[in-house]
């Protein structure tokens, strides 16, 4: 019985279940992929991860609050396109660095004004916006790609701090921040009510239209700075750039328990999600697997972890009800 | 009990026949042994209180619930009706409250949704679109209907016409008896009068009609014979002809009327001091089509009841003050200042809070644990600048759990784990933690068992003996008056009346009965007057 209650209250910490499932890749990586246990790889594989880390960070405040944003990826494009385009115009590295957040937010207030104060869905609202911000990176684009090898800029994805890639550790904050705010700030407990019941947290005096344009808000933030980074790291924007990503979020943030009706989720859970993809893919290519199956791979992963965790709450609940 | 009364003397055989049925749910007995008798052709008016066991039968006739004992015979025959595919067989067809038909659709189509009529041989999956619209036609110009409103999409046609769809969807499928649930709630009166006149031209070809309604003024002249249900127990039935609206409303209400009214009531040995200060006026309020020109003041210390039926604007009434509905006009005063609320937080900083109606659906945050649920009205209490201090919220939830006397294993238990009733004094929690001096309870005991009504019961009185004040919204006519200093009766959006309730009164059941009998007339239509 002891040992029961243990695994309980285990498994009802934030991101238990997505934890255990990346120990446990991690530990198959170490014996099937003998590359994988290197300083060198361990160290890229987190690099890999920053920009589904920091994107599904966005999305999980969207999916917490019961809405869907999938226009991030293109925000991601254009972010990064405007702030290479600044940089190439002359403008010094910070006033760039602004120009591609700035950019994200705007998009994320687009969409916030759409959804909230015009009623649109958000489903097709962003839909609209993923479409139009595509179609903004494939015109800035279009003649050449935007290259930029300021020092100072690329120093964002390749430098390090004491050892520790300066990428990871912008992630590393934003998780932090972003995960205080949503466990422990007011406003981030709001987000919860209105995914949970709109209706009754209106009436009981949260401000659920603000609490919803916010998300939207983070949402934007938060692609353009992976939109930033990216283009940090690849030292240039193609017309391409993002396309994707908003699944690939959705994904980390579904792996780390986050739910598509609202409510649940957490940005631990989502960050570990992010990482378990990111070890899935390093894996299989060190392997050598054909890059198809990791999409295969990963649709299984991704059903299969949604069973385990709604098999897991019914037991915790079940548990709880006695 | 046999429906068969001895003033009934048709021989007739009857058309349905509901016999001594019972149906049961978890924690009430909805229907206890009720009984039923319709004839071929008549107009029959099922009448009682919210929570008669009208819509109970209603849903077991129409195959929606099974009874737990008891038969349902039609034409004579016991029949098991498991569905409403099999009630629509049998030539029962149901018209619900709730508008079911498809807004998108024209009329014809939603009169054959899933039924259409087959091209050729049965069996065929190509429908005869002109056989239905042949039939459709047929069937609207009995009602006098135009045609080109039948390939309309029902959006565009108005409530009447939308309910006359529902009937001929009904006729379309040679339905003998028709059960109607309210049609002519939300209809204007001239709508309403020709709605009442088609129904009449129904029954004289032949169809029968089970009408449950709300407004009592309209069962003379429509209606033939009347049944009354009252706490799922069958009362009465009796030919229209032989009765009157006062007669019938006292047997809706003629209960045991003195002990839950004695539950509620306040042990008050002297009325509010004549200089008990007004804490909220409001004037005037409006809302296009739910609320007309209300006005009602609330004073320090008193609990105002409002009462009227489902639809008659008094939940409306308190979303206007709260912010949660937009006014076109009116004027809202309280504390010492006039306020527009745009939402809910702003009535709560003014100091007005609302503990709505619908639990389940308005009031708890299912998925949160019981703290959160308390301290989301004012979170700001519990923290400190920027964080949320988890030890302080504990321990204020704490303390609402020992004080309201909640049964919950702590406040980090899921709030959809509680009773009911437990679920409502956390709402009620909820409301005292934002610290406001006007609580407005919508149905608060509604789907809560007697010993946790008396717990609510309690809760309101300590409210408003600190020299705060309530205002109550319900249903149950012991409760409201028992609870209330005054109360206000609503009907189609206005005021339609104000009793004051005498000291003493809920200890006198025949007070009680007779002022029961005053809101129901205030709230239906009827006389006041003896």
């Amino acid at each position: 019985m002891a040992s029961k209650i243990n695994l309980r209250s285990i498994l009802r910490i934030e991101g238990a279940t997505v934890f255990f499932a990346l120990a446990l890749l991690v530990v198959f990586s170490s014996i099937f992929a003998p590359s994988f246990l290197t300083t060198e790889n361990l160290s890229n594989v987190l690099v890999q991860s920053v920009f589904v880390v920091i994107l599904g960070i966005g999305i999980t405040y969207v999916l917490i609050s019961g809405g869907i944003d999938l226009s991030v990826g293109s925000v991601m494009g254009v972010a990064a396109a405007i702030c290479v385009f600044c940089l190439n115009a002359g403008a010094p590295l910070p006033f760039a660095l602004l120009a591609g957040l700035a950019t994200g937010a705007a998009a994320g207030l687009f969409n916030a004004y759409f959804i909230v104060v015009l009623g649109f869905a958000d489903f097709i609202a962003t839909l609209g916006t993923l479409s139009l911000m595509r179609g903004v990176v494939e015109l800035m684009t279009a003649n050449s790609r935007l290259n930029s090898q300021d020092p100072g800029f690329m120093t964002l994805a390749a430098g390090s701090v004491g050892g520790a890639p300066l990428a990871v550790i912008i992630a590393l904050i934003v998780a932090l921040v972003a995960g205080v705010i949503l466990a422990r700030t007011t406003m981030g407990r709001a987000v919860y009510g209105v995914g949970l019941n709109p209706k009754s947290s209106f009436l009981a005096g949260v401000l659920v239209r603000r609490v919803r344009f916010s998300v939207f808000l983070v949402s934007g933030i938060c692609a353009g700075l992976a939109g930033i980074l990216l283009a940090s790291r690849l030292s240039s924007v193609h017309p391409a750039m993002g396309t994707g990503y908003e699944l690939t979020a959705i994904a980390a943030a579904a792996l780390g328990g986050a739910s598509l009706a609202g409510g649940r989720g957490s940005v631990l859970g989502t960050a570990l999600g992010a990482l378990f993809l990111a070890v899935l893919q390093n894996t299989l290519s060190l392997m050598s697997v054909n890059a198809f199956w990791f999409q295969i791979i990963t649709g299984v992963i991704i059903v299969f972890a949604v069973l385990l965790d709604g098999g897991i709450r019914r037991f915790l609940n079940q548990r709880s009800m006695v | 009990m046999n429906a068969r009364s001895s003033r009934d003397d048709d021989a007739r055989p009857y058309l349905v026949e509901v016999r001594n049925v019972t149906k049961r749910f978890p924690g009430v007995v909805a229907l206890g042994n009720a009984s039923l008798a319709i004839r071929p052709g008549e107009v029959h008016a099922l009448l009682g209180e919210n929570g008669a066991g009208k819509s109970t039968l209603i849903k077991l006739l129409s195959g929606v619930y099974k009874p737990d004992a008891g038969t349902i015979l039609v034409n004579g025959e016991p029949r098991n009706i498991s569905s409403p595919r099999e009630a629509q067989g049998l030539g029962i067809t149901t018209i619900y409250q709730e508008h079911t038909l498809a807004a998108d659709l024209s009329p014809i189509e939603n009169i054959f949704l899933g039924r259409e009529l087959r091209a050729g041989r049965s069996g065929s999956i190509l429908v005869n679109r002109s056989a239905m619209r042949a039939r459709a036609q047929e069937l609207w110009a009995q009602f006098g209907g135009d045609r080109r409103d039948l390939s309309r999409p029902v959006a565009e046609l108005g409530g009447l016409k939308q309910r006359l769809i529902e009937i001929i969807k009904a006729l379309a499928f040679e339905a003998t008896l028709v059960i109607m649930d309210e049609p002519t709630a939300q209809l204007p009166d001239d709508e309403r009068d020709t709605l009442l006149s088609h129904i009449r031209a129904m029954r004289d070809r032949g169809v029968a009609v089970l009408l449950v309604t709300h407004r009592l003024d309209e069962l003379a002249g429509t209606v033939d014979r009347v049944t009354v249900f009252r706490d799922g127990q069958w009362i009465d039935t009796i030919p229209m002809a032989e009765t009157n609206v006062d007669a019938i409303i006292r047997k809706m209400v003629g209960r045991d009327v003195g002990s839950m009214a004695a539950a509620a009531a306040r042990s008050l040995s002297q009325s509010l001091p004549e200089t008990a200060p007004e804490v909220l006026s409001v004037t005037g309020l409006s809302r296009r089509g739910v609320l007309n020109n209300v006005s009602l003041t609330l004073r320090a210390g008193e609990i105002l009841g409002i009462g009227g039926l489902a639809g008659s604007g008094r939940t409306e009434l308190a979303r206007a003050i709260i912010g949660a509905d937009p006014i076109d006009a009116g004027e809202i005063w309280a504390n010492g200042r006039t306020i527009s609320p745009a939402s809910p937080a702003e009535a709560v900083r003014a100091g007005i809070f609302m503990v709505p109606e619908e639990r389940k659906v308005l009031g708890i945050v299912a998925g949160l644990d019981v703290a959160r649920n308390i301290t989301i009205s004012a979170p700001g209490k519990i923290a400190s600048s920027t964080f949320v201090q988890r030890r302080r919220e504990r321990s204020v939830a704490a303390n609402y759990v020992d004080e309201l006397r909640i049964k919950t294993r702590g406040p980090a238990e899921h709030i959809e784990n509680l009773s009911g009733g437990n679920q409502q004094k956390v709402l009620f929690a909820r409301a005292l933690f934002s610290d406001p001096n006007i609580i407005i309870v919508d149905e608060p005991t509604q789907g809560i068992d007697v010993g946790a009504k008396t717990e609510v019961y309690r809760l309101i009185r300590n409210f408003v003996a600190k020299g705060r004040s309530v205002i109550v919204i319900s249903s149950e006519l012991p409760e409201l008056l028992g609870l209330s200093d005054r109360v206000m009766v609503m009907r189609e959006g206005r005021k339609a009346g104000e009793l004051s309730v005498p000291i003493g009164a809920a200890a006198d059941p025949a007070q009680m009965a007779e002022m029961q009998r005053q809101v129901m007339a205030l709230a239906t239509g009827g006389n006041v007057g003896k």
